[in-house]
């Protein structure tokens, strides 16, 4: 029976002498290749699938130097976790948390991925219970009230013991050192079931030019929210009518009008004195 | 998009038809006009509101620049998206919160104010351009549509003068007969819109001293201050003191209510502020004035375009010299044919006195909406005329 034959003879049978030779003795060889290419590169994703950590809310981040102690409330991967400076610094961190803090409301969330995220304490026991950090507008957690927002970072952790705090979002390079261009929300030791006022930079809290949150004012739970507009502003770069076209316009049309209305004026005044 | 486009070509379609139908329909000459208003008024509010019948739906607060069907529509990919606060055209159109197509001047003017020299996140909005920018582009797009159609966005556009009209014809049903204020009063109020508008804006410069001068005039307008009620209580709470007091924004947020374009847990669970605050987007202010407007305007007519401030300033662009001289929407009398009936002067609904006492030629008067009814009204040929860019786009007829 034909179809019981191997299938290298059933295609020789087909294509002839020279496909028989291509099996036999290229063909192993690159068939051979192929195989171990494919086994290589399995094997290196494995090694890439084996370098992403995923931690529980046991697993401890500790800052032994600062006497610090940094936890998830919730578990989570990263691609890297390094200790820089007494500085947490987490690569690609999955955050399987189900909820953010959004002025003063809670909002469930998806599962996100962090890009880089540093967080460190000196003398004090850090438990994160929510994390979201958005580098586009998210509508799943912010529907439209975030509309003018292209960048923005929310945590909230529990504090144990009096110490310093500090978290960096990494949203971009001018966020720290422009303040027009964002908006940080902190709220400390505050009860979250009302909307009571935040806190004054200063009052607890302060930023640094290179956008790191420090916190110094929290003894038992902290909220922070950062909004990041730097990406809306006018890209100087481009040509004044291109970046001010609205102004442009708007003055064209009034002096057009001018123009129009006195015309117009003149033509009339002339009619009435020809009659 | 195509949803979009079918949308407003669906619209426009419908107004064309319902203009033709009305002009061939209405047999009553003194009443043509009227009807004719009435249909623009109502088709402008949908204009006007294009947001709430495009979308995006049920949302307390902003929609996403640039993103929703009406920054498409609307300038948005037409003009950049310098316009987060929509177009500024004069008629009373509440930006609070849906209604961000076409947004009044005088809120424009107030949120351009602060911040002032850098573009920054104004009320909770990211302007890319600074306020003194956007203060030019608002008065320059006042100016124009002034110097273009002049009040007859309020006579014929302006969903707060529709409001006024309806209380009007709900009298009528009631066959009561309106009451006229005596001449000197009816001047007073129209000079008060003067008085008005000043001291709002004067309180806008005030509280947005900080972002103009660099300095706080007064406690509360630093903005700064974080959220701290006593440094930043006024630039938080009260940064524009005219939308706290103007009637239209209750009767906007009441509307969008009312269809379900907003929930209505937003305007009563939400209350702080300075002031006696029945919710965040209403205040006591705010209802209690459009209570009273509301009673007056059934007494007298358009009652509070004799005191609007943003008529006033409609009407400084477009009847004071020098721009009345080059105004391209006027009413213009022929003396010879005029018999002083006085029929014009009683069915103003401003009470403005000018097309009467006027001996000839271009009538201009700041109280006049240019709502036609003179000219529909008056039973002489050609006696009172609506003109456009020199041309008679209406003319009073002989109906006797």
């Amino acid at each position: 029976m034909e179809s019981s034959l191997p299938l290298y003879v059933a295609l020789k049978r087909r294509l002839g002498k020279g496909y028989d030779n291509t099996i036999t003795k290229k063909g192993l060889i690159i068939t051979a290749t192929f195989v171990v290419s494919l086994c290589i590169l399995w094997v290196d994703g494995g090694a890439q699938a084996q370098r992403v950590v995923s931690f529980t809310p046991d697993s401890p981040f500790s800052i032994p130097d600062c006497n610090a102690t940094i936890h998830f409330a919730f578990n989570g991967s990263y691609s890297q976790a390094k200790l820089e400076d007494n500085t947490w610094v987490f690569s690609n961190l999955q955050v399987n948390s189900t909820r953010t803090w959004f002025f003063g409301d809670w909002r469930p969330i998806n599962p996100s991925m962090v890009e880089t995220f540093r967080v460190s304490a000196k003398s004090c026991n850090v438990t994160i219970i929510s994390l979201f950090v958005s580098q586009g507008q998210d509508e799943q957690i912010v529907g439209n009230y975030n509309a003018f927002s292209q960048r923005m970072g929310s945590i909230t952790y529990n504090v144990s013991g009096p110490g310093v705090q500090s978290v960096n979002f990494d949203l971009s390079p001018s966020f720290g050192q422009n303040p027009r261009i964002r908006d940080v929300f902190v709220m400390l030791d505050r009860d979250l079931t009302g909307r009571s006022d935040a806190n004054q930079q200063s009052d607890g809290w302060s930023i640094s030019s290179d956008g790191t949150l420090t916190v110094t004012g929290a003894t038992t739970e902290a909220n922070i929210m950062c909004r990041d507009y730097s990406s809306l502003l006018i890209d100087e770069s481009l040509p004044f009518h291109e970046n001010h076209s609205v102004l442009v316009v708007s003055l064209v049309l009034v002096a057009g009008t001018v123009v129009f209305g006195v015309i117009i004026r003149n033509n009339s005044l002339k009619e009435r004195r020809t009659h | 998009m195509v949803n979009e486009v079918t949308i407003v070509a669906i619209f426009v379609a419908i107004v064309v038809v319902g203009i033709v139908a009305i002009l061939k329909l209405t047999k009553d000459k003194t009443r043509r006009v009227s009807h004719l208003r009435l249909f623009i008024q109502i088709s402008a509010v949908f204009v006007i509101f294009m947001g709430l019948l495009i979308g995006p739906f049920n949302d307390p607060v902003w929609a996403p620049l640039g993103s929703s069907p009406r920054d498409r529509l609307i300038g948005g990919d037409l003009l950049g998206n310098q316009l987060p606060d929509g177009i500024s055209l004069p008629v009373l159109a509440c930006y609070m919160p849906n209604g961000r197509t076409i947004t009044c001047p005088i809120f424009q003017i107030q949120a351009s104010i602060f911040p002032f020299w850098d573009a920054s996140i104004g009320y909770n909005v990211f302007y890319a351009t600074s306020g003194l920018e956007r203060l030019v582009i608002v008065f320059a797009a006042l100016i124009f549509a002034s110097l273009l159609l002049g009040r007859f966005f309020c006579g014929w556009l302006c969903p707060f003068g529709l409001y006024m009209d309806l209380l009007t014809r709900v009298r009528k049903v009631f066959k009561k007969r309106h009451l006229n204020v005596s001449p000197t009063t009816s001047k007073k109020l129209s000079q008060s819109r003067y008085i008005i508008i000043a001291v709002f804006l004067l309180l806008s410069v005030i509280f947005g001293s900080y972002s103009i001068f660099g300095t706080e005039l007064i406690l509360g307008t630093n903005p700064t201050a974080g959220h701290d009620v006593v440094h930043s209580g006024i630039i938080t709470y009260i940064n524009e003191p005219f939308c706290l007091v103007c009637p239209m924004r209750p009767l906007c947020i009441g509307v969008e209510c009312l269809i379900s374009s907003m929930n209505w847990s937003y305007v009563s669970q939400i209350a702080y502020g300075p002031f006696w605050i029945a919710g965040f987007y209403i205040t006591s202010i705010n209802l209690s004035i459009l209570i009273a407007i509301t009673v007056l305007s059934l007494a007298y007519r358009r009652f509070w375009c004799r005191i609007c401030p943003l008529g006033a300033l409609t009407g400084f662009f477009s009847t004071f010299t020098p721009f009345k001289q080059i105004a391209l929407t006027k009413l213009y009398k022929n003396e010879e044919k005029c018999t002083k009936c006085g029929v014009c002067k009683r069915v103003c609904p401003t009470q403005a006195t000018a097309v009467y006492e006027t001996k000839g030629g271009d009538v201009t008067e700041s109280r006049c909406i240019l709502c036609a009814r003179c000219v529909e009204t008056c039973p002489y040929e050609t006696a009172l005329e609506l003109k456009f860019a020199g041309k008679t786009v209406m003319k009073s007829r002989n109906w006797l």
